[in-house]
């Protein structure tokens, strides 16, 4: 059955063929080119992977993309499998790692986490996702089905997740951040996460360096009142 | 908070103040309670702001690295007509869409809409300037907060009346607080003094200020008058010209 009527709308139908050709044309493209882009990617990784507990460590205190993005790569695959056997989605292994991530940054800025000899940074990391995935299971035994003898008891690393931020703990203050201006929201993250100095964010916003730390202030100012009016 | 303690907070919590300096302000700290508590505030947003960093940066690489391998997985194997059933509809909706743009695009109101864009700002450098009120007047415009721009600057025009720098900004800050009548008013003085540099793109916002408020016959004298001569906004100019005309 078609869509469309061929006399009346002729140019309805063109555009119509047109969507199906570039249809056909991706999945060609992508077919053909599947085997090509394993490769790129396994080099990607070898690249990569140069990188040492203690380089990774070192990464991670001082906010680098490139640290967080390796990390990211190289166990995002181990947590999806591990979380979507035990009847999670996609999604939810994205939120779980996510917030993995995040509890694992935030616990070497506290020192809470160590390097230590024999344990490696990734094995820490897939098993503290795996402990909040189960206890999150635990916890929605309704519409998760736990397995007894999967459930493992959390121990050493217990401490971890009673600091874990909540994806929609954080959802509060991403909605509170979204409120301040583009230009804010650039300022505060060039300064305080990306740690470039105030030079640096006067230059790259073509403003004086006076200029950009009395910028900074306010939007600090202006954060705060919207906090805490909705706090 | 002022500034100056607002950076004393920012050296403590960063640790770039002096051994002496620490001590002293944390004995401050001791002895009052609400700047503790201001010092604690200020640490959480800190902190808050860097995970909501992070959080994005998560996002985009999840997005760079994982979201086009789901796509490809999910490519349909069989060819199906449901994804091309959804092309067509997808394309029929631009279509319709675009259609219904057109013809909105007519009215004087989004005419101002789609051709406003606030003025640039002037460069400020605080500290330096004699006015201070004039350049944090113009810190705010630039943040876009227009109702506090307002503030700083209506003390100054009723001081000085006449001025064509005041009233210019004060006239398009008005038009981006949606006040388009005294944004009619104090542009319309810069219009008239000969002599103001600002008298071009004054005229400019005048028009688009008489757009907004529905006065088409004057937004078009106006217009008319900038698509004749060199300007920067000639050919934005009968752009407008011509959709008005075309109703």
């Amino acid at each position: 059955m078609l869509l469309v009527d061929r006399n009346t709308d002729y140019y309805y139908f063109i555009y119509f063929q047109l969507s199906i050709v570039r249809f056909q044309l991706v999945y060609a493209y992508i077919s053909q080119f599947d085997e090509l882009l394993t490769v790129i990617m396994a080099a990607r990784i070898a690249r990569l992977s140069t990188y040492t507990d203690q380089s990774l460590y070192r990464g991670l205190l001082n906010n680098e993309a490139d640290v967080f993005e390796h990390i990211y790569i190289e166990n995002f695959p181990a947590v999806r499998q591990q979380v979507q056997r035990y009847g999670g989605s996609e999604d939810d292994a994205k939120d779980i790692f996510q917030e993995g991530m995040i509890a694992l940054w935030n616990n070497i800025r506290s020192g809470a986490y160590q390097l230590r000899e024999g344990v490696k940074m990734s094995t820490y990391l897939v098993q503290i996702c795996k402990l909040r995935w189960m206890d999150k299971m635990k916890k929605a035994s309704h519409r998760y089905e736990v397995k007894q003898e999967d459930y493992v008891e959390p121990e050493a690393e217990a401490d971890v997740l009673i600091n874990w931020i909540d994806q929609e703990e954080q959802q509060q203050f991403q909605q509170q951040f979204a409120q301040l201006g583009e230009r804010c929201q650039d300022l505060l993250k060039r300064f305080y996460f990306l740690k470039e100095t105030m030079q640096e964010i006067a230059a790259a916003l073509g403003i004086g360096d006076a200029t950009a730390k009395n910028e900074k202030y306010r939007c600090m100012q202006r954060l705060k009142k919207i906090v805490l009016n909705q706090a | 908070m002022d500034e100056k303690l607002f950076e004393k907070m920012e050296d403590y919590i960063h640790g770039n103040l002096s051994v002496a300096e620490r001590e002293q302000f944390e004995t401050e700290m001791a002895t009052d309670e609400q700047l503790r508590q201001e010092v604690e505030l200020h640490r959480q947003l800190i902190s808050s702001v860097e995970t909501e960093s992070l959080r994005q940066l998560l996002d985009q690489i999840h997005e760079k690295n994982f979201e086009a391998e789901t796509k490809i997985v999910a490519m349909p194997r069989r060819r199906s007509y449901f994804p091309m059933a959804i092309a067509a509809s997808v394309a029929l909706l631009i279509l319709a869409g675009w259609w219904v743009f057109n013809l909105q695009t007519s009215s004087p109101e989004s005419v101002y809409a789609a051709y406003f864009t606030p003025a640039e700002g002037l460069p400020t450098t605080l500290g330096y300037s004699t006015n201070t009120d004039f350049a944090e007047g113009m810190v705010s415009y630039k943040l876009e907060e227009y109702a506090e721009a307002l503030e700083y600057w209506q003390p100054l025009l009723e001081a000085d009346p006449t001025n064509d720098t005041l009233n210019y900004y004060v006239g398009v800050t008005s038009l981006a607080d949606e006040q388009s009548d005294s944004a009619i008013d104090y542009l319309t003085t810069v219009v008239n003094s000969e002599q103001s540099s600002f008298r071009t793109s004054a005229q400019w916002y005048l028009a688009l200020s008489y757009l907004k408020s529905d006065q088409r016959e004057q937004a078009k004298s106006l217009l008319k008058d900038l698509a004749n001569r060199d300007n920067p906004y000639q050919s934005q100019s009968s752009e407008i010209l011509q959709k008005i005309e075309d109703r």
